[in-house]
């Protein structure tokens, strides 16, 4: 059924009182409320009646427990260590994934020569280096970003690899035969052209950055959101963990689709202007 | 006498021009470069505890004919780590692609799953593998579930994606035509929703992989996560390598052996 369908029939069986009023909702609204609703209710039900509420806590113990981290202040620190951790590692992963990329899209010989590591550390699961780095550097703090570096920048290579490569060779060639000067060349034909893959690349950094980062923190850290984690898991408290976790969640998702979206939008604005 | 003087440089040249240009080369030299390179280096190391390539192969050596300290040799270890990737994919697959259908056809279910979706694809598994102990203990399990909830969310969306790329014409087509539906499953629908289960399984398989490492070392008691866990706890840097080295391999091995035979089977249709 289409929504055009779907609409009219709704426009049609508008009628009086709250359920004409619920009818006008554009159904897929109804639907996506229904999801919440029924996901939440399920769980809160689950939770109540079905098994333990310390073995699955019901999602308004764990948004209390959630209030509770924040309002000690204990949130704070450990969020703004995770952060730090992220946000050290992922130039370093974006620097050294696009310089690999490069070279890989602009020589075939770096291409043969880079392929095979990248096959590798794109199946190595990032726990094992992160194990490695804790045995070898001890808790210092270069050992999480190693690992995080290794185990991620491959994925920015690969996408900055296919994007050199699908470059407009007849552009930049046409650019060199009239003399254009090599900056606007960059900044008109390259960038523009590089910016979707910087940008999917970018998005795929900071979503395995932080994931890892808090993969590390489990084992060989002090401070941040993993070792609070890890500190509820071994006093079995479900609740403080989902806490922790989903709080970490929101913030992360909620960074990628207002701040990283939005960027992304301006950034890639010339192609709406170009396919309109 | 001028002519082979003029002639042998060319022949050389163009021997070295087809040297400079084989991809093989390059290849060698990248893990010759990387291994030779660790293994003289390692000795300079202000550290012990960096073990040289050669160590970690006689290490797996040792592993494969069964001679190990761990409470499983790599065999049993692995096999058990198979037979669990085995199951959640088979679960993943099943269940996937019930809601993914449902998800493609119907704009309402759509509707009502995408945020769960969304917010499964953007959730880290550790923390499936850290609520999927504490919930299911240290069984066998609990790493198949962290396998499912990790591995899901790709199969749904790729499928969904697939159902709502078949091409409707041809539907309707072999319908007004009263194609039998067996047949029209198997020569229209099919082959279009292939490409979409592909990417699915590929997706699926290096999540669930990766997903299934960390869920052994938090919440097993066996297979090949758990070996490395031992390996972590009683400080053994050559053991890790090692584990990592067999889980790179067989990584390569299914991709190579199992991936692409089955990619060139399904797609032969192709031109």
């Amino acid at each position: 059924m289409t929504a055009a369908a779907e609409t009219g029939h709704d426009a049609v069986g508008s009628g009086a009182g709250v359920l004409g009023a619920f009818k006008r909702i554009p159904f897929e609204v109804r639907w996506r409320v229904l999801g919440y609703v029924t996901l939440l209710g399920g769980w809160q039900f689950l939770s109540t009646y079905v098994v333990a509420s310390h073995i699955l806590p019901s999602p308004v113990t764990i948004s209390g427990e959630m209030g509770r981290v924040i309002a000690e202040g204990q949130f704070l620190t450990h969020f703004g260590a995770t952060v730090q951790r992220t946000f050290i590692s992922l130039p370093l992963v974006f620097v050294v994934g696009a310089a690999v990329g490069l070279a890989m899209g602009l020589s075939r010989w770096w291409e043969a020569f880079f392929r095979d590591f990248i096959t590798v550390l794109l199946s190595i699961p990032g726990l094992i280096l992160v194990l490695l780095a804790i045995l070898l550097m001890g808790l210092s703090p270069w050992g999480p970003i190693l690992a995080i570096l290794v185990t991620n920048f491959a994925f920015v290579t690969v996408q900055v690899w296919e994007g050199v490569k699908d470059l407009p060779r007849d552009l930049l060639d046409m650019a060199a035969a009239f003399g254009v000067n090599s900056r606007t060349r960059m900044r008109h034909i390259v960038l523009p052209a590089l910016a979707p893959y910087l940008f999917t690349a970018f998005t795929y950094a900071f979503t395995l950055t932080w994931k890892l980062a808090m993969v590390t923190e489990l084992f060989g850290a002090s401070q941040g959101v993993g070792f609070r984690m890890r500190a509820e898991f071994w006093e079995f408290n479900v609740a403080g963990m989902l806490a922790w976790a989903l709080l970490l969640f929101i913030i992360a998702v909620a960074f990628e689709k207002l701040v990283l979206k939005r960027v992304e939008g301006h950034v890639l604005r010339w192609r709406e202007a170009t396919f309109r | 006498m001028t002519s082979t003087a003029l002639d042998r440089p060319h022949v050389g040249d163009s021997w070295l021009q087809g040297l400079r240009q084989s991809t093989a080369v390059p290849r060698m030299l990248a893990i010759v470069t990387f291994l030779g390179g660790w293994q003289l280096l390692v000795p300079f190391l202000p550290t012990e505890q960096i073990p040289t390539p050669a160590a970690i192969a006689a290490f797996m050596l040792d592993e494969l004919r069964g001679d190990t300290v761990a409470r499983a040799t790599v065999y049993e270890s692995f096999a058990i780590t198979f037979a669990r990737l085995g199951i959640g994919l088979v679960v993943t697959f099943v269940l996937g692609t019930a809601i993914g259908v449902l998800m493609g056809t119907s704009r309402r279910a759509d509707a009502f799953f995408r945020d769960l979706v969304v917010g499964l694809l953007a959730m880290p598994f550790v923390i499936w593998a850290l609520v999927c102990a504490m919930w299911f203990g240290f069984t066998f399990t609990t790493p198949i579930i962290t396998v499912v909830l990790a591995a899901i969310p790709f199969v749904i969306t790729n499928i969904a994606e697939g159902v709502r790329s078949v091409p409707k014409d041809l539907v309707d087509m072999a319908r007004a035509y009263d194609v039998p539906t067996v047949r029209t499953l198997r020569r229209v629908i099919a082959p279009s929703l292939m490409p979409f289960m592909f990417a699915a399984l590929r997706y699926a398989l290096s999540l669930g992989w990766k997903a299934l490492a960390v869920a052994e070392v938090f919440g097993a008691s066996s297979g090949a996560g758990w070996v490395i866990r031992f390996w972590y706890t009683s400080h053994r840097m050559t053991g890790l390598f090692a584990y990592l080295g067999f889980f790179v391999v067989f990584a390569i091995v299914i991709e190579v052996l199992v991936l692409k035979r089955l990619s060139d089977r399904v797609f032969r249709w192709r031109p």
